[in-house]
């Protein structure tokens, strides 16, 4: 789905990603874990065709990523949602901007508000939602559109522990009905685990790769429960000291 | 606050008003304060007179003079608000303009533009649009970039980014913006009608005050109390009407010192 050959990013002669090849293959489930500031958010915008690396090549789906495709949908941490819109009209949004068709408009707003049980605050406007129903419409608008490739920014950060819980459940079990390509970044290990089917952590800056994981108890149901999470967690968290470690 | 409050909030403080007038008028007992009710029978006869069309063309220059403003005042707004390049050379020359006192140019602009009603209005607009070129460069440039991304990402042109993020984040401080320039071209409509010209609500009641009628007077000050008055209520029935997001946020009144 998505390749980077030897990326580096530069703002203003600060070398913020570096020499950074990886390759994302169609229908898989990457977490991006690694110290603050190493460039995280700057990577998922590479990917988002939002802004252009410095030197290196993206392709997507083979093809130079030259600009925003519009089958990728990113999803932040903070303000996502326009405050000006209701909870239908921000869902509706990337289905006006791909222009599509009036007549399946309504039908695909009202289907996307039902799978995510939005349907009792849909003509509410942002500032009078919760932060979870929030993000439950950033992901609603992310999936109106019907992506191909779902990028998320420390999307579930903010939010309490059980709805996170909840929210990363639901992802989960879209991930595997729908195989759509997510990538999340995250801080926190354990959500890195329960998403990612390949976990990938990344150096401090200038950040680069600094080790990749296949994650064994992605697809067991407990995952949170099993002898492998735990092991897992261990190791990771073993390796972002060293990454720390690394960079004294 | 709701339509209907807005309604009787505004009936009940005009009674509190024209009750404390009516008991000053007792206690001076001088025919420099009037009867209000004397007042208000007058203004109704004047109306049908020639008032109306002392306020008509100070509605006139009002709505001319604030229409040219926002045009030219968001334009610019925006321009110094999305770009490097003009926030670098425009911005230094509106931040040096906006504190001069522009009222004083008027005899500049009567020179220029003439007595009539063109120097009348570009005066006003002139002293607007300042506050709306700020407030629109303010409000652009505290807009939250992550508005930007998610729309961006799905393939936004240009235009649409205005459409939907750009325009609609202006409007709560160009409304705030509006109702204060009310008030401000509305004084300084009152001070330029006394100049070369017999049409306008503040020639009528400069006019009266020099015939010692204080009964006309009155009336003129009611009708331009009024004029304001009225053009403030409208630009908030508007705001409430398609702008209900922004009560939401400026949120309902609460008591944070109980
Ligand atoms: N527009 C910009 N101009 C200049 N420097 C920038 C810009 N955006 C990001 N940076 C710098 O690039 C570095 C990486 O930023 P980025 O936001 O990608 O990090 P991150 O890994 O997402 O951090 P966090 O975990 O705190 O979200 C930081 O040092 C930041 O200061
Ligand atoms: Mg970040």
């Amino acid at each position: 789905m998505i390749t980077s050959e030897n990326i580096s990013l530069y703002y203003n002669n600060t070398e913020i990603l570096s020499d950074l090849s990886l390759h994302i293959n169609a229908h898989e489930s990457l977490a991006i874990i690694g110290p603050s500031g190493c460039g995280k958010t700057s990577l998922l915008h590479i990917f988002a065709g939002l802004i252009k690396p410095t030197s290196g090549s993206i392709f997507v789906n083979h093809t130079p990523l030259l600009k925003p495709r519009r089958t990728t949908a990113l999803i932040s941490q903070h303000y996502s949602l326009l405050p000006w819109k209701t909870v239908f009209e921000n869902i509706c949004l990337p289905l006006h901007i791909q222009k599509v068709k009036r007549s399946a408009f309504d039908a695909r707003t009202k289907a996307t508000l039902t799978m995510l049980g939005l349907n009792h605050v849909k003509s509410k406007y942002p500032t009078e939602l919760s932060g979870g129903e929030q993000q439950r419409v950033a992901i609603a608008r992310a999936l109106v559109q019907t992506p191909d490739l779902l990028l998320f920014d420390e999307a579930f950060s903010s939010l309490d522990a059980i709805t996170r819980d909840r929210l990363q459940s639901e992802l989960k079990h879209l991930h595997q009905s729908t195989k759509t390509t997510m990538i999340f970044v995250t801080h926190d290990i354990e959500e890195a685990l329960y998403l990612g089917e390949r976990i990938l952590v990344m150096s401090t800056q200038p950040g680069t790769v600094f080790k990749t994981f296949v994650n064994p108890s992605y697809h067991n149901p407990d995952a949170k429960m099993s002898q492998g999470f735990h092991q897992l967690s261990n190791q990771l968290r073993q390796t972002l000291n060293e990454v720390m470690h690394d960079a004294n | 606050m709701r339509i209907n409050s807005l309604k009787f909030s505004t009936l009940y403080a005009l009674l509190i008003v024209t009750v404390c007038w009516y008991v000053i008028h007792l206690l001076l007992n001088t025919p420099t304060v009037p009867d209000p009710l004397l007042t208000f029978s007058r203004l109704v006869n004047l109306l049908t007179d020639d008032l109306l069309l002392h306020l008509l063309s100070s509605l006139g220059r009002i709505v001319v003079a604030t229409s040219i403003a926002l045009i030219l005042g968001i334009t610019v707004g925006l321009m110094i608000g999305l770009s490097q390049f003009f926030n670098t050379y425009l911005s230094p020359i509106v931040f040096v303009l906006f504190p001069l006192p522009k009222i004083a140019f008027l005899p500049i602009l009567m020179l220029l533009f003439g007595l009539g009603n063109q120097s009348k209005i570009i005066l006003v607009a002139l002293i607007i649009v300042f506050q709306i070129i700020i407030t629109v460069k303010d409000s652009v440039m505290n807009l939250k970039k992550e508005y930007f991304l998610s729309i961006k990402t799905m393939g936004a042109t240009r235009i649409e980014l205005f459409k939907h993020i750009i325009f609609p984040s202006i409007l709560p401080s160009l409304f705030t913006a509006l109702r204060l320039s009310i008030g401000t071209s509305i004084s300084v409509l009152f001070f330029a009608e006394n100049y070369a010209t017999t049409f306008g609500i503040g020639y009528f009641i400069m006019d009266s005050w020099i015939r010692i009628d204080y009964i006309d007077m009155y009336a003129g000050i009611v009708a331009i109390s009024l004029l304001g008055l009225g053009l403030f209520l409208l630009i908030q029935l508007i705001e409430q009407r398609y702008l209900p997001w922004v009560q939401l946020e400026k949120g309902t009144q609460q008591s944070f010192l109980d």
